[in-house]
């Protein structure tokens, strides 16, 4: 690169700013500096036109500047820090299914309950029978994670084929008892995934994996109570 | 700007699960968070922790967002509001040397540049030499496209002040990219 060391001329100090105007101007012609002599200046000053050529091509140039792709490690540490931060914020700012799975679980049976048991249910002589969760969905403590999860999805499956025959078959009692099923189950879920991400965080902690399996066998058996009752609710149709 | 985008859906329905979610949110953004750092700070060890800082607090943050802007545009100002912390606090060394550069970006008009062979890379590695009042306002004016009254709002800093500011730092980059 060639250079100029001459000292500046005051003449074209004057022109600095407005020179600076033109080169954003650009973009908008209506921000031509009033100096209506720069166009003179420029005609006669070589070093002016140069100085306008060279901050227009800087400008333009910034603006094509190619994104820089970050380390690959950065989202590694960042997903680490990012799970071990929900997990700090913890006591006061835990999200409600941290504080007690099971009173929701236990909360929206409650409504399923609330919806689907009408005085008359309550009063048959067959009403519906006290669900259990099937005894392979109560796992022991070593239990794999991976094992535990596809002893739920079946039994979810299982119960919610059910529970599409049951609707199928009577729709307007059993409808009811899917929309807040699927409400529900969709909180639950939630939680779960939210566990599991915990978990794939910190493996061995016993905390999340007896919160883990707590859920999925809360969802079992509220698949079940569920199902129960819309066949009892089908079974009672006159 | 990137529109609201596919990212913003899970966010503002609830749906889907978080940690892919904030994953996705990520993929689509970090690259020009990750640019705009780097740019601002000058060394990739200080733009990964703040990439890395900025998504922490996005994630903290996520349940405040709502529609009223794009999501691109929140994350974005919630990065050059770090950025800008993060250059504060390097404290006022840089200001002195600002201030002593003044001199050298005034004489620029007479420097003989031929801008010819100015590549990208010239650019970036200029960019990195300037002092950080420079840069700052450079990197938001002239790369990240501000209008000067919304840099003057978030430096604090009166219109004429950034406009005064970003002529400067294009002499002083005239004068840098001279010496390469």
């Amino acid at each position: 690169m060639t250079t100029n060391t001459q000292v500046p001329d005051p003449e074209c100090a004057r022109y600095a700013e407005a020179i600076d105007v033109l080169v954003d101007a650009s973009d908008d012609t209506a921000n031509r500096h009033p100096l209506t002599t720069l166009d003179d200046h420029l005609a006669g000053c070589e070093p002016c036109r140069r100085l306008l050529a060279d901050l227009r091509q800087i400008k333009s140039l910034a603006g094509t500047l190619e994104p820089l792709e970050p380390p690959t490690h950065v989202w590694h540490t960042l997903s680490r820090r990012a799970a071990a931060d929900t997990g700090a914020r913890g006591a006061s700012q835990r999200p409600w299914w941290q504080y007690s799975l099971g009173g929701a679980i236990a909360t929206a049976a409650a409504l399923l309950l609330a919806v689907v048991m009408t005085p008359e249910r309550w009063a048959s002589p067959t009403g519906p029978t006290t669900p259990t969760a099937p005894r392979d969905a109560t796992v022991s403590g070593g239990q794999d994670v991976t094992l535990e999860l596809g002893l739920v999805e079946r039994h979810s499956i299982e119960a919610l084929d059910d529970l599409a025959r049951l609707a199928a078959a009577d729709q307007a009692r059993v409808a009811p008892v899917t929309v807040v099923l699927t409400q529900h189950l969709a909180m639950i879920d939630g939680a779960i995934a939210d566990i599991r991400l915990a978990l794939a965080t910190e493996p061995d902690s016993t905390v999340a994996r007896s919160r883990l399996r707590a859920g999925l066998q809360h969802k079992v058996t509220l698949l079940q109570a569920t199902a129960a009752t819309a066949r009892h609710l089908s079974q009672g149709t006159p | 700007m990137i529109d609201v985008g596919a990212t913003a859906a899970p966010l503002l329905t609830g749906t889907g699960d978080p940690a892919t979610t904030f994953e996705t949110l990520y993929r689509t953004h970090a690259r020009r968070i990750y640019s705009l750092a780097y740019r601002f700070v000058g060394n990739s060890a200080d733009a990964e922790e703040l990439l890395q800082e900025i998504f922490l607090q996005a994630h903290r943050r996520l349940d405040s967002f709502r529609q009223e802007a794009a999501l691109s545009t929140w994350l974005h100002r919630l990065a050059v509001n770090r950025c800008l912390d993060h250059v504060r606090s390097r404290g006022a060394r840089q200001a002195a040397h600002t201030d002593s550069l003044d001199d050298q970006a005034v004489a620029a008009p007479r420097a003989r540049v031929s801008t010819d062979t100015i590549t990208r890379l010239d650019l970036e590695q200029a960019v990195a030499k300037l002092p950080d009042g420079y840069r700052t306002v450079f990197i938001l004016h002239d790369v990240e496209g501000y209008e000067h009254r919304e840099i003057a709002e978030l430096l604090g800093i009166a219109v004429g002040t950034s406009k005064s500011q970003v002529h400067k730092a294009r002499l002083k980059l005239r004068t840098l990219l001279r010496r390469t």
